[in-house]
């Protein structure tokens, strides 16, 4: 994969992104110098701790927050100074799911309006265009188009979520920075999520910046994963690689927070008898 | 996938209708929205009344002198079942029985049913009068300060910085000059009568509303739901009047209906001093007129027109908090994450 995917070029190239909050002479460095590249149908793993600054780069990148020094080049353009039409423009590329399923969608307003909205915002096609875009779209994540008409406080927050992605879908992005896209949703809901976002990735050729704290949910979707430790990358590989060989002391301890029913089970076994 | 479906909520309820139906619950809430009701067909009565007056170009009963019958007391205790009646062009006494007796009361209860003013005017038409001309004070004041509030609301609290600066500098400033100063500093400009009521009353009334929506708009700016909207490349004013301003949109509705007996209550009082309604039968000039008689046994106009003050003025302050407790995001069922 990585070898095909390096003759291609990349769909997303941050270089030396540094991003800081608070007062100017002694600011709090959030990201601190990251490097990452996403190429195209790659989706991209990008774990830490709360407070590691994982989430700070998705918004950078997305450009919600303004970058203090580096590149982000999308498709060869560098989008950190861009503003106004270019950046509306960008911003149909290059969409977002949110972490919290509740406070994402707006409270007063019809679900199947909110996907419409996008499209109109964006001047996609005449209304009954829109209309029947939205409803492809909600079948397409699994609901049913008759919900259309329904306020969001109305779905439980896994079909939420599904929202937020049938949101995400509708400019027909190419990179979908998904932040913490599962971590607020039941366990048996989650890998109903991670599975639609593996699925829509397939059909809609998708490139993914995955953004999670949980090193198994990452693993799961993700060809490559950077992790993240204090504002910087400190490890980059494959799954497989990462999960049997951490090289970083961080990597490893994120590794034995992961509960491992299997080993548990095992040594409790032993012990017992 | 479609199976996940079956735990929604069984009927389709707006957030709107969510807090109608806790209103409804509220009994209180209930009894003062049908004494608004009734306020509120009152003076779109005395609007028709007027209205049709204006278009037969006559003067009105209600503002022409009749000292005729100058301070009748209210119809219930002019014994209107009198047996006997003095028959107004002979002047002889006529005795009525049976069922022109019952006819007879049933009329004279019409007649003055709230009694006459010093100038043998109807209080009861000049109260309905008054009620259409605090309902005008009422709505066009709104009509001036909610835009005005709403509008510099939202741009204080969304943009901040220099905006809000500004926008919480000019507040300030409003707020800080004394109301009533304000409305007589304008009536001087545009000449007593009821366009210096409006634009005194509405000019002051946009302060509280625009402090109120500023803090909810900082409130709700950074809520993931706008982040989203930025996300997706929506607009600034399309987040503000799309997004934000529907969830902020109780706080309007609540304090409209707290400021509406507000102004009411302000129009009365300046009337009173003379610096208000002119020549139409304001409250205010009805209670100035009861005044000077009242120790003389002549009760009525003043405690018709109180009484009527006193439930629109407790009934629109009731409705108020119910409507708050009613539209309050934080007690909404099944909790928001916020």
């Amino acid at each position: 994969m990585s070898e095909a995917s390096t003759q291609r070029s990349p769909l997303l190239e941050v270089n030396d992104l540094h991003v800081q909050f608070g007062p100017r002479r002694k600011p709090v460095r959030a990201v601190d110098g990251i490097d990452i590249v996403i190429y195209p149908g790659e989706s991209v793993g990008l774990v830490g701790e709360s407070g590691c600054g994982k989430t700070t780069t998705g918004r950078a990148i997305m450009r919600l927050l303004d970058v203090n020094a580096g590149r982000i080049q999308f498709q060869g353009k560098d989008i950190a100074p861009i503003t106004g039409s270019a950046l509306k423009d960008y911003r149909k590329q290059v969409q977002m799911v949110f972490q919290d399923p509740y406070g994402s969608l707006n409270a007063r307003m019809p679900v199947g309006r909110a996907l419409e909205e996008v499209m109109q915002v964006h001047r996609m096609g005449t209304r009954t265009e829109r209309r029947q875009r939205a409803a492809q779209l909600f079948e397409s994540v699994g609901l049913d188009p008759a919900y259309m008409d329904r306020y969001p406080h109305e779905f439980s927050g896994g079909q939420r979520q599904r929202i937020g992605i049938a949101r995400a879908l509708a400019l027909q992005p190419q990179l979908i920075i998904a932040d913490e896209p599962v971590s607020a949703l039941d366990v048996s809901v989650q890998v109903q999520i991670l599975n639609l976002l593996k699925e829509v990735q397939q059909q809609e050729q998708l490139a993914y910046l995955f953004i999670a704290h949980d090193l198994a949910v990452v693993g799961y979707i993700c060809e490559r994963i950077l992790v993240m430790y204090q504002g910087k990358i400190v490890e980059a590989g494959q799954p497989s690689d990462l999960f049997s060989n951490p090289q970083h002391p961080y990597t490893q301890k994120l590794l034995d927070a992961v509960p491992d029913v299997d080993q548990a089970l095992l040594r409790r076994s032993g012990a017992s008898e | 996938m479609s199976a996940s479906m079956d735990n929604l909520s069984s009927d389709g309820r707006t957030l709107w209708g969510e807090a109608w139906r806790r209103l409804r619950r509220n009994r209180l809430a209930m009894i003062c929205l049908w004494i608004v009701g009734f306020y509120t067909v009152l003076a779109l009565y005395g609007e028709g009344v007027y209205r049709w007056h204006q278009w037969r170009d006559i003067t009105p009963s209600y503002q022409r002198a009749n000292l005729d019958k100058q301070y009748l007391e209210p119809s219930p205790l002019r014994q209107p079942f009198a047996a006997e009646r003095v028959d107004s062009q002979t002047g002889e006494t006529v005795v009525l029985s049976g069922w022109s007796r019952l006819r007879s009361g049933m009329s004279n209860l019409l007649t003055h049913p709230m009694g006459t003013d010093g100038l043998g005017r109807d209080v009861f038409q000049r109260l309905v009068q008054g009620t259409r001309i605090a309902y005008q004070v009422g709505i066009i004041t709104s009509l001036i300060a909610i835009p005005i509030g709403v509008l510099l609301g939202c741009l204080a609290g969304y943009f901040g910085g220099r905006t809000d600066d500004f926008i919480v500098w000019l507040y300030s400033t409003f707020a800080a000059i004394p109301g009533l100063l304000f409305i007589l500093a304008i009536a001087m400009v545009v000449g007593q009568g009821l366009l210096g009521v409006y634009l005194g009353i509405g000019l002051t009334m946009w302060v509280g509303l625009c402090r109120l929506i500023r803090g909810e708009v900082i409130k709700h700016k950074d809520r993931p739901y706008v982040t989203a909207a930025h996300a997706l490349g929506v607009g600034h004013t399309r987040i503000i009047f799309r997004h934000i301003l529907p969830n902020v949109f109780h706080v309007v509705i609540v304090t409209f209906t707290l400021r509406f007996p507000a102004a009411i209550g302000t129009e009365v009082f300046l009337s009173f001093l003379g610096i208000g309604v002119q020549g139409e039968p304001s409250w205010g000039i009805m209670i100035s007129n009861a005044r000077l008689r009242l120790w003389h046994g002549v009760w009525w106009e003043m405690a018709f027109v109180t009484a009527a003050i006193f439930f629109i003025v407790l009934a629109f302050n009731l409705l108020g908090d119910a409507l708050r407790d009613a539209l309050d995001p934080r007690l909404r069922e099944g909790g928001e994450s916020s």
